[in-house]
């Protein structure tokens, strides 16, 4: 090797080495935040909290079968405690303590401050005779068994009140003194992890503790159900990577095949694998130094974009003339190798300068991951190459016919692009797919059962809030008591079967206020309450307890955020009221939603700082944002590419020569994807991006001046080996069933084909005999 | 003449052991009994004697019960009440109004509720279901002991005992957890 050669293989590795020195420092993030505008408003921010911190989206159901009902109880019991051991979760509850003995104590506590019974006639001699004489009714009646042990402290029965205004029904059936569902045959559990709902590898902890303790209870695998949106989140998380394991061996066997037939040795097909794996390294580390950390998606979109680099090895091998050294091949094929790379290169430019986190990071990785594998295969591989390398022959010269098509030929390709653009228009409306829904690998039974399990437990909606903004804690308590009374009497009227809020577990300051004016000095209460105990068989000093607690409650300052720590009630409070800058912002999680859209109008028709947040239609939303930004700076990039190859190739007819093909190479993509069915999202998006890439790089092959018959086939080579390994990687993807794989591998098949296919055929490389 | 309606009695009596089966008085027993009544209206007194109270609570009023699983416990005096269990729906009809409860979810209402009403009902595997039985004495003057399975029935309910001459239940007494305890006496109407 020469000195030289040393040189730039030294700088090549160390690039490499520090490159991964980098990424181990890179924290990878999945904040969504990275899908928001700069400009994300109020709700954005709240969806983007809701769906990492929402309680919703920590829920877990659980459902227990496969064994007799006393069995179930049981397990449900010993499962329940395990979990709770763990401290994996928030809590557990089975329907063994309605709400556990520390959040009632805290209930009774502050009863009269809670109740919204308190209220001005309440401590009338009147009034109170007449919740004397129903307690008296209830103790004699089976119900009294329960009522007693309130009874000497709670005569008016606030905490009844309080526990009717927070519960529906009293919750699912319960049998052997735990959940049931109500045909009786399974047991029923929920759960709130403690790590937040987008935290894929908590919830998978989570999940992986439930099933261990189903399996110490005893119960078979096939008895358990767990559903959530955190469970669907592994599950679908799994599925993906399964897949992608699975079809990515099989990508590379397929691919490592063809190139084995290509170059018979295996030196060159790992030189091969060189570019695009430095381009990769050093792109993420890239991105890493200047964005500080590299966000999942980043790394999954570029991954895919980065496959355009996996051909430039091979333009370079197959180009080698018998005999020939491949640094003298390079230098024939230099030109336009450059001009690949550069193009490319260009195009994520635009993305670059976005000002979406997510994008901006992919321009990045795209960008410099491309232009680091072009110059690793222009300065490396020739140092690193064997000194021959013969590349089989390709038997049949399939283009021959396409690039002989001549005038036939672009009739044929305008006339396509005609049938392509009517297709189009016919199905403009249907054309976007704006529900994320569908990407999902979950299946339909499984959202099924996820909406059983959620109605039987009462478990709120992950879809539907109310939020109420206030200036302050005290505003939005107000106003979010106003509300409740709204959603009452909507709630009366059937549009939904209930909703939970702040101010019910932390009434605001005001009504506090009010209601303790209301309880009287111990003198005049005590007068009040021996006027209505007459007559009535209670016991002499029996309600010397109500006495003192009423003075407690009187003299007391009233129930502050600061009490409630340190039970579940804080958990609950702490996720039902949040600050938002100076604002304070309450959330009304509501369930069992029937109208949504009658629901938002009356909602909002009351007071603007109310409105119905529907989180499903804002994440479909936010994701469309995204996907209309990509589309934006897709078209700058395109400009950019013209830029480029103008400069590249001098003669703006070459350049529509070059840059026609992969637009129409485009358009029939789309068309053949709308009359297949699918209906494009952010994946195919992206996808197509990808075939810009590597259709540009077949256009400006196919066009390349052919000095020789012998070069020209060994172009065509090239271009068909590398549209044979695209062909073979992103076919295995579009076998997949999950969305997304399938969404990418075949954007990407039908993209390589028609550029192929239409490059060949409008093709006319200078000195074409 | 007092002799001869001595015997006549006693010939009676005789007459009337004859008839009966000798075989061991057993849970079955009573159930396939009471099985057999389609229906059934009394009238009850109750006394509740609970430690909250400085004498005892005393409901009068009526009971009745038709097949296959509606119980109506009608309370007269001193306040008037109304209760019907049917299925697996409480209603409980006062002055407040109307109020609906699923028995299933509140294990502690059907403690009280199926006692009776299972055993009217002549359902042995509903009252196996809920409680520990113990079945004393013989057709014609038997006790039912029942206690509850369930935990959450049991801390409140100790036990509650039935007893009854053939398929009339006379008197419930119920023994509630904290020392409270309660009975009930049915008389058959005259109907």
């Amino acid at each position: 090797m020469t000195v030289m050669s040393r040189v730039i293989v030294g700088v090549w590795l160390a690039t490499l080495a520090l490159s991964g020195w980098l990424i181990q420092r890179t924290p990878i993030t999945t904040d969504l935040t990275a899908l928001l505008p700069p400009s994300a408003g109020r709700v954005q921010h709240l969806l983007i909290s809701q769906l990492r911190d929402g309680v919703a989206a920590r829920l877990i159901l659980v459902g227990l079968g496969g064994a007799e009902p006393d069995a179930l109880a049981k397990a449900s019991r010993q499962i329940a405690r395990h979990m709770q051991d763990t401290g994996l979760f928030d809590y557990v509850n089975n329907g063994e303590a309605g709400y556990s003995n520390p959040e009632r104590d805290m209930l009774m506590r502050h009863r009269y401050v809670l109740s919204p019974a308190v209220t001005a006639d309440r401590f009338t001699p009147a009034s109170l005779r007449e919740s004397l004489e129903q307690d008296l009714r209830i103790l004699g009646s089976p119900l009294g068994a329960v009522l007693k042990t309130t009874l000497p402290a709670d005569p008016t029965r606030e905490l009844l009140q309080i526990l009717t205004q927070l519960s529906s029904d009293g919750g699912p059936p319960s049998q052997h003194g735990v959940w049931f569902s109500p045909d009786g045959r399974q047991a029923r559990l929920v759960a709130q992890t403690s790590s937040p709902g987008f935290d894929i590898d908590g919830q998978q902890r989570a999940i992986e503790t439930i099933r261990k303790a189903a399996v110490e209870a005893g119960l078979p695998e096939s008895g358990l159900v767990v559903s959530g949106p955190g469970v669907f989140a592994v599950e679908s998380r799994a599925t993906i990577e399964q897949d992608s394991w699975r079809l990515s061996l099989i990508a590379a066997g397929v691919v490592t095949a063809i190139l084995l037939s290509v170059y018979r040795s295996s030196r060159v097909i790992f030189l091969s694998l060189l570019p695009v794996l430095s381009g990769l390294l050093v792109g993420i580390a890239a991105v890493g130094a200047l964005f500080g950390s590299v966000h999942g998606i980043t790394l999954g979109f570029g991954a895919t974009l980065i496959g355009e680099a996996v051909d430039y090895p091979t333009y370079l091998f197959t180009h080698v003339a018998t005999g020939e050294s491949v640094r003298d091949a390079l230098i024939r094929i230099l030109p336009t190798l450059r001009l690949a790379v550069l193009t490319t290169v260009f195009g994520g430019l635009a993305m670059l300068l976005s000002s979406f986190t997510g994008l901006s990071q992919l321009g990045m990785l795209s960008m410099t991951g491309t232009l680091v594998a072009g110059m690793v295969t222009r300065w490396v591989l020739p140092v690193l190459a064997p000194h021959h390398v013969e590349c089989r022959s390709l038997p049949v010269d399939w283009t021959r016919m396409l690039r002989a098509s001549g005038r036939g030929g672009t009739w044929a390709a305008w006339t396509m692009v005609g049938v392509a653009l009517t297709v189009l228009v016919v199905h403009r409306d249907n054309l976007w797919d704006d529900d994320l829904a569908n990407l999902s690998p979950v299946s339909e039974e499984a959202k099924a059962r996820d909406q059983q399990l959620r109605t039987e437990l009462g478990a709120p909606d992950v879809r539907y809030l109310v939020v109420v903004v206030g200036s302050s804690q005290e505003d939005a308590l107000a106003r979010s008591e106003s509300t409740a009374g709204v959603l009452r009497s909507l709630s009366d009227r059937g549009m939904l079967s209930g909703f939970d809020a702040p101010n019910l577990y932390l009434p605001s300051r005001e009504t506090q206020l009010k209601r303790l004016a209301v309880l009287p000095d111990p003198p005049t209460l005590q007068a009040a309450l021996a006027e209505a105990q007459r007559g009535l068989p209670f016991r002499q000093g029996l309600f010397v307890p109500f006495l003192k607690d009423v003075e407690q409650a009187r003299t007391g300052r009233g129930l502050e955020l600061s009490d409630l720590q340190g039970s579940a009630l804080s958990l609950k409070i702490h996720s039902l009221l949040l600050r938002d800058g100076d604002d304070w912002v309450a959330l009304m999680p509501l369930r069992g939603v029937e109208n949504d859209t009658e629901l938002a109008r009356q909602i909002g028709s009351t007071d603007s700082r109310v409105f119905l947040l529907d989180l499903k239609e804002e994440s479909n939303r936010l994701v469309n944002g995204y996907r209309h930004e990509s589309l934006r700076l897709t078209a700058l990039g395109l400009v950019a590419i013209a830029m480029v190859l103008w400069w590249g190739l001098k003669s703006p007819a070459r350049v529509a020569r070059v840059l026609s093909p992969v637009l129409i190479a485009v358009l029939l993509s789309v068309a053949a994807l709308t009359l297949l069915g699918e209906r494009l999202s952010l994946f195919h998006l992206v996808s197509l991006l990808l075939v810009v890439g590597i259709g540009l790089n077949y256009a400006l092959f196919f066009n390349r001046d052919a000095s020789s018959h012998t070069e020209t086939r060994r172009t065509v080579l090239s271009l068909t080996v590398c549209g044979l390994a695209t062909l073979s990687a992103f076919g295995a993807l579009a076998s997949s069933s999950t969305p997304v794989l399938h969404a990418i591998g075949i954007t990407v098949c039908l993209g390589c084909v028609f550029s192929l296919a239409i490059s060949a055929m409008l093709a006319k490389p200078l000195g074409a005999s | 003449m007092v002799l001869g309606l001595a015997l006549a009695l006693a010939s009676a009596a005789t007459c009337d052991a004859g008839a009966l089966p000798t075989e061991t008085w057993e849970l079955r027993h009573l159930m396939a009994l009471m099985a057999e009544i389609p229906s059934t209206k009394e009238s009850f007194t109750e006394s509740k004697s609970l430690a909250a109270l400085s004498e005892p609570l005393r409901l009068s009023g009526q009971l009745s019960y038709q097949r296959p699983d509606r119980l109506e416990k009608h309370v007269l005096a001193p306040f008037e009440e109304h209760f019907i269990v049917e299925g697996n729906t409480l209603t409980l009809i006062n002055k407040e109004g109307k109020k609906r409860i699923a028995l299933d979810r509140y294990p502690v209402i059907r403690a009280f509720v199926e006692s009776i009403r299972a055993t009217l009902a002549g359902n042995g595997d509903t009252l196996r279901r809920y409680y520990q039985i113990t079945l004393a004495g013989d057709r014609r003057n038997w006790t039912l002991t029942l206690k509850p399975l369930e935990q959450q029935m049991a801390d409140y309910v100790r036990s509650i005992e039935l007893r009854g001459t053939e398929t009339h239940v006379t008197r419930v007494d119920v023994q509630e957890a904290g020392g409270d305890s309660s009975v009930m006496l049915i008389r058959r109407d005259a109907s």
